[in-house]
């Protein structure tokens, strides 16, 4: 267990302005740094001879002058350049922590992780890699580097911050540089945009900050990694340009996520407010709630080098000059391997909230609870996870009963202790459920009921992706207690496969995964391997905890039925608008039209990202297919192959034997689902 | 088959006679510039006695380390540092090389480890003779021996590994018969009988084989697995200037000659070759060309290959020479590419004709001072873009520029003391130059008075251009100087458990900076990673520029007792700097050559295709391995 310390307590005994003000003269630097003031970046990355190959190409090209080439290069870097001020981040320093001590209890970080960093911040330039899950993750970042006294970051942050006036030049005095999310083909961007972040990457004054997943996750779960940013920050390793680069996987809980309902909306495609900072003004009643504990785990510096030596031929470069972007396919992949380790080790090292707990018990059981219970519930969570191997954040100088009564306060939002003790799940945001049974009349209706068990999914997501590995395999038994080992590995491998993208699996990992996972299962005396009769064994010790685990990966099976289903009785038009976006959204629709019928209660099903997922998903099992075009590109499927993949999925629904007969038969009612404890 | 050593034939009293009088010739030309040349031939204050000592040079040189038995670096019981012997300009106290030296972490003077003694010849392997090749040599008079430190003399270059083993070992395997040729006709001889019996030879140049490292490489270790007898084929009798042609500009010349005793002889004609590399006090002709040596003079010169006109190697196949001696030709592919670099192992280079030059009448030295490396590197890029390098030119980083501090002599008075104090507040104070991260470079100019003068203008202005501070000439001769100590410093180094060594490579301009901080980052990683417990000593060297790019030497050293295989540590070391050089577009070598120790990199650097084809000229050439030193391929 890593040890924590509270930085907000010294906070809450001083002057904040002694704080804001204290000396930085002992932070530690990069050896081989160069000190460049903002005009001197810009002027060395204008002068590059990276710019001045692609000035010249696109004005040859277009036959446009250089000179209105140059003049727009000079705008946009002008526009994505970082001014980060000392003095602007002690004027924050002054503001934040008076902010924070209203709006949390504590701020833990891991002090070990941070000494390490700071024995480190000489050998190499850092780059720090923190999860993605709120706003907030840049700003506590930074504070948490102020706070120790290390160099402070330059922050990769979306184009559309940059739309907020007046907030957009604080957060670039905080070190933030702005990108667009997108910029595939434009040439002097990408030239712009690489030469800007490896300038500042070699000169190694400031460490590099950004969010492998490129945007907050808004399910709780870990987004794909986007290699863009990172292959553009490695190559000057690569090119012998830096002699190391440290990369630190940072990774964030927080007892309550900022954004936790505007996220629960976004993935209903509820529309979001654009960033404005009228927007942020207006937001500002959530300066007036309470958001428990954050936790900031900052990991071992792991050595670009070191990890590179052995695999890595980095002569190739030597035959063309260095100013032209060139990654080798070895690099390529061992920066997408770079990304998944960091990741990994993110996600190992994520602390569980006590909430998090409860949101995935009453994802399962939303009402019914009495206190007791769900305490007694509660520690029963606690214990599986801490044996699967998950870093539960649990302060022992509680009783489970505070712990747990505090935790549901916080988030009145979702859930209430109203009734005699009675734990439930509210029917609205912040309004309790009533005792009479919902109506819902349209698909706004529907949608924003569906916010709450949204909400309270996105929290169970953080244990879900956690223990991924082991509730595939739980759900792999298919309620059976004794199975053929090859048996369970076929559906492991399958759905590991299926859910390639709701849980980031690489592929190429599900042969080491699978004995491991079992393993982890059988040391938890939940099952028994018997190599002799190569089969698995269920144990008496197992039966709930597996039953509990395949629960809750559920609502994710039932999702992709869904998919498949509609997918089935739908037959692929080629002259419908069949963009993958497209077609999610009348799925949805389609799951929304059952829930007005009261066909079904699953909500969260109507979750846009998982929809997405699913197709993803299935165009990269090559059960659908995807036609490549510019506006996102295009869906074709086959009765055939859909059936065949339902077969498949069906072994793990409850009760779809019953149902494929009655598709079969064209008949459109859902399947007849025998969870019990559905909204 | 026992010998005994004393029925060979001794080289000519004669030669020592003949040198003599050269040497007198030598100051009748070059009256009133005396010192001047001297210096200009690595300090040696006296006249060339190289030939006298060729065959005993076990007395003469020392059998264990660099160079001369009577020159050396030594600590004396107070722990004051000083050079031995008065060969070179530097000799006499150096009151604060004991500072620099502790400046290495873990050194300490009075903690010493001494070499074993000289190894016994009867400790020595026994010699694998064949007997019908050696009676055919025996009766050919071609003066030979079978002495075991004869053999062993003949077993090694100067690796680290080498040295290493002969202060505290044994090789496995030494040559077992060393054979002195007089003359073309007797190589073409030797040659002949050795590939008819299945003998393996192995050339060794007019002291140590392979040009300027005189065999860096393990190019001289005999292969342990080698069971035909090892003839060792001591080229240095072969050493005389033919002819001279001052028409055309060229001399034919013996390849066994040394470097110095070169210059001297033709310098009776008012002319030299100009090639300098740093080993030419014992490196030869011969050697230079198997290795594609490289002198620090290029800049004026040219490098080895561009100034031979003309070449003869033996192969077992004949003899491969061109039938003119032209500047240029357009005949398909250059044979004297295949000899130029071949390590031995095609054939052995017996007769070549160099271009020569007029000897310059001027030759000056200067130093500039930069406020850090990167300035000087940028200085230098200009310098080459701008074509006006002088004879040499070479940037040493600021470890270097310490070390070379450290060889000051004594102040000679108050007054030297005080205007050294007063540089210092100088470069410190009024110019606010760091003395961790100032880089000093030196400069050597050759020419006419007017064309030294002006070339001396041309650079300083550069050099002002980039911040640099002229540095006096002191500074500029003090650091040439060094070139010549560092060698002698490994065995003062090995005598205080450190193991230190040097490895050079070339690279592009953009990566020169890149490369230098890089490689040295990885070696103090690698230290780490193999339980090296002190920092190592590193320093780096610019000390060749061309227009696309420049050759970088590192030195390398580090203070190993504790180690349990000190040597398998560097070796391992140095092998993942030479991958980062490689990762940062250097080359495998620009002048020390492959030999063994870079083997493992040859496919990757000329691409299979390229290895085919030198594989295929070998097997063509020599397809029973005669020529079987094993380096290179």
């Amino acid at each position: 267990m890593d040890e924590f310390e509270d930085i907000l307590e010294p906070r809450r005994n001083h002057f904040d302005i002694r704080f804001a003000l204290k000396s930085r003269d002992s932070v530690p630097m990069y050896k081989y740094a160069k000190q460049q003031t903002r005009t001197q970046v810009k002027e060395s990355v204008l002068a590059s001879p990276r710019l001045k190959f692609t000035i010249d190409k696109i004005s040859t090209e277009k036959g446009i002058s250089r000179n209105d080439v140059e003049k727009e290069a000079e705008e946009i870097l002008e526009d994505m350049a970082h001014s980060q001020s000392l003095t602007n981040l002690r004027t924050l320093a002054y503001i934040f922590p008076k902010l924070y001590k209203r709006l949390l209890r504590h701020l833990y970080v891991n002090r070990d992780g941070i000494e390490k960093l700071r024995s480190q911040v000489k050998d190499a330039p850092i780059i720090l890699l923190p999860t993605h899950r709120s706003y907030q993750d840049f700003l506590v970042m930074t504070y948490v580097c102020f706070h120790y006294g290390l160099p402070l970051p330059f922050v990769a942050t979306g184009q559309d911050f940059n739309n907020m006036k007046f907030i957009n030049e604080v957060l670039r005095m905080c070190g933030a540089f702005y990108i667009r999310r997108s910029f595939g083909s434009d040439d002097l961007y990408w030239a712009l945009f690489t030469e800007y972040v490896q300038t500042n990457v070699i000169n190694g004054e400031l460490p590099l900050e950004f969010f492998l997943e490129g945007t907050r996750s808004r399910t709780g779960k870990f987004l794909p990694p986007k290699l863009g940013l990172l292959s553009v920050a490695l190559e000057p390793y690569f090119t012998g340009k830096v002699p190391d680069i440290l990369i630190v996987p940072v990774s964030f809980t927080y007892d309550r996520i900022l954004e936790e309902v505007l996220h629960a909306r976004e993935m209903l495609g509820i529309p979001k407010p654009k960033e404005s900072t009228s927007g942020l003004i207006k937001a500002r009643t959530i300066l007036q709630d309470s958001y428990g504990d954050i936790f900031v785990h900052v990991g071992d510096p792991i050595s670009v080098r070191e990890m590179a030596v052995p695999r890595i031929d980095r002569s190739v470069h030597n035959t063309l000059p260095r100013f032209l972007f060139n990654l080798s396919a070895a690099e390529q992949k061992f920066s997408a391997e770079l990304a998944y380790t960091v990741q990994d080790y993110q996600l190992k090292h994520i602390y569980i909230s006590v909430w998090v707990l409860c949101a995935t018990l009453l994802a399962q059981k939303p009402q019914g609870y009495t206190l007791r219970e769900f305490c007694r519930d509660v520690e029963w969570l606690k214990d599986l996870a801490t044996n699967l191997g998950a870093k539960i954040a649990w302060p022992g100088e509680y009783s489970v009963q505070t712990l747990v009564t505090s935790h549901l306060k916080r988030h009145h939002t979702f859930v209430n202790l109203a009734h005699k003790n009675q734990v439930a799940v509210n029917a609205y945001e912040g309004s309790p459920q009533s005792q009479s049974p919902v109506e819902f009349s349209c698909l706004d209706e529907v949608m924003s009921l569906a916010v709450v068990p949204m909400g309270i999914a996105m929290y169970r997501n953080h244990l879900l992706c956690r223990l991924a590995n082991v509730c595939i395999l739980a759900t792999s038994f298919c309620g059976s207690t004794e199975i053929k080992i090859h048996e369970l590995f076929i559906r492991f491998w399958f759905l590991t496969r299926l859910f390639q993208t709701e849980f980031i699996f690489r592929p190429s990992v599900v042969e080491t995964e699978f004995p491991a996972t079992l393993k982890k299962l059988e040391s938890c005396t939940f099952l028994q391997v018997s190599n002799t009769e190569k089969t698995v064994i269920v144990l008496s010790n197992g039966v709930k905890a597996l039953q509990f685990l395949s629960k809750m990966i559920e609502p994710f099976l039932l999702g992709y039925w869904m998919v498949l289903q509609y997918l089935e009785q739908s037959p692929c038009k080629l002259e419908n608008d069949n963009y993958s976006k497209t077609v999610a959204k009348n799925i949805q629709a389609h799951i929304a039209q059952k829930v007005i019928d009261g066909e079904r209660k699953d909500f969260e099903t109507l979750s846009l990202n998982l929809l997405n997922n699913a197709l993803t998903s299935l165009v990269s099992m090559e059960v659908i297919n995807k036609t490549k075009s510019d506006n996102g590109g295009s869906l074709t499927w086959k009765t055939e192959k859909i059936q065949e993949t339902m077969n498949k999925l069906g072994v793990f629904i409850p009760g779809s034997e019953q149902n494929a007969g009655i598709t079969k038969r064209g008949n459109s009612r859902g399947p007849q689902l025998s969870l019990t404890s559905k909204l | 088959m026992a010998l005994d050593p004393m029925t060979v034939t001794f080289p000519q009293e004669s030669v020592k006679v003949e040198r003599q009088v050269t040497f007198i010739k030598v100051q009748r030309v070059f009256a009133g510039k005396l010192e001047r040349r001297e210096t200009a031939q690595g300090f040696r204050k006296e006249g060339s006695l190289i030939g006298r000592e060729l065959r005993l040079r076990q007395e003469v040189l020392k059998w264990n380390g660099w160079g001369f038995r009577d020159s050396k670096f030594e600590f004396d019981g107070d722990g004051v540092g000083s050079f031995k012997g008065t060969r070179y300009l530097l000799s006499g106290m150096l009151p604060h090389l004991r500072g620099f030296a502790e400046s290495i972490e873990g050194f300490r003077v009075e903690d010493k480890l001494p070499s074993q003694p000289e190894i016994p010849s009867e400790s020595l392997p026994k010699p694998v003779t064949h007997d019908e090749f050696f009676r055919e040599i025996h009766h050919s008079g071609i003066s030979f021996s079978l002495d075991g430190q004869d053999r062993l003399f003949r077993a090694h270059g100067h690796t680290l590994q080498e040295i290493f083993t002969l202060r505290t070992g044994l090789f496995a395997r030494i040559p077992d018969i060393v054979i002195w040729p007089g003359c073309h006709k007797d190589v073409v001889k030797i040659v002949e009988a050795a590939d008819r019996h299945n003998v393996c030879i192995i050339p060794f140049g007019g002291k140590y084989q392979f040009g300027c490292g005189t065999s860096v490489t393990n190019g001289l270790e005999c292969p342990k697995e080698e069971t035909r007898m090892i003839v060792s084929l001591d080229m240095s009798q072969m050493n005389k200037v033919l002819w001279i042609d001052e028409k055309n500009m060229t001399a034919h010349i013996e390849a066994g000659i040394v470097g110095v005793d070169l210059e001297e002889k033709l310098a009776k004609y008012g002319l030299c070759t100009g090639h300098e590399p740093d080993s030419c006090e014992f490196s030869s002709l011969g050697g230079w060309i198997a290795t594609r040596a490289s002198g620090m003079k290029k800049n004026v010169y040219g490098n080895i290959e561009d100034m031979l006109v003309h070449v003869k190697m033996v192969t077992p196949k004949g003899v491969m020479e061109k039938n003119c001696q032209v500047p240029r030709m357009s005949t398909g592919p250059d044979v004297h590419h295949l000899i130029l670099g071949s390590e031995g192992i095609l054939g052995v280079i017996t007769e070549v004709t160099l271009r020569v030059r007029p000897i310059p009448p001027c030759r000056t030295y200067g130093s500039v001072v930069f406020s850090n490396f990167d300035d000087g590197v940028n200085f230098m890029r200009e310098v080459a873009r701008q074509r006006c390098a002088p004879a040499s030119i070479r940037l040493m980083d600021n470890a270097q520029f310490k070390f070379g501090a450290s060889l000051r002599p004594p102040p000679s008075s108050m007054w030297a003391s005080l205007v050294d104090s007063l540089k210092k507040f100088y470069l410190t104070r009024l110019k606010g130059y760091d003395l961790d991260q100032l880089a000093i470079l030196t400069l050597l100019c050759e020419g006419t008075q007017e064309e030294v003068a002006a070339q001396e203008k041309r650079v300083y202005k550069i050099a002002s251009q980039f911040g640099g501070l002229a540095g006096g000439e002191e500074n500029g001769q003090r650091g040439y100087m060094l070139t010549f100590a560092i060698a002698y410093l490994r065995d003062l180094a090995l005598d205080h458990h450190c193991i230190a060594e040097s490895f050079e490579t070339t690279v592009p301009w953009d990566r020169v900076h890149d490369l230098c901080r890089n490689v040295k980052e990885r070696i103090r990683q690698e230290c780490k990673a193999h339980g090296v417990k002190n920092e190592p000593y590193l320093t780096c060297r610019v000390t060749q520029l061309y227009d696309t790019g420049a050759c970088i030497y590192f030195y390398f050293g580090f203070f190993y007792k504790g180690l349990p295989d000190p040597v398998h540590v560097y070796e391992a070391i140095e092998s993942a700097a030479r991958e980062e050089i490689i990762a940062h577009g250097g080359s495998l070598s620009h002048h020390h050559g492959v030999g063994k120790i870079r083997k493992k990199w040859m496919k990757s650097t000329i691409s299979d295709t390229g290895y085919d084809t030198l594989r295929a000229v070998k097997n063509s050439l020599d397809p029973r391995n005669v020529f079987g030193s094993k380096n290179l391929l």
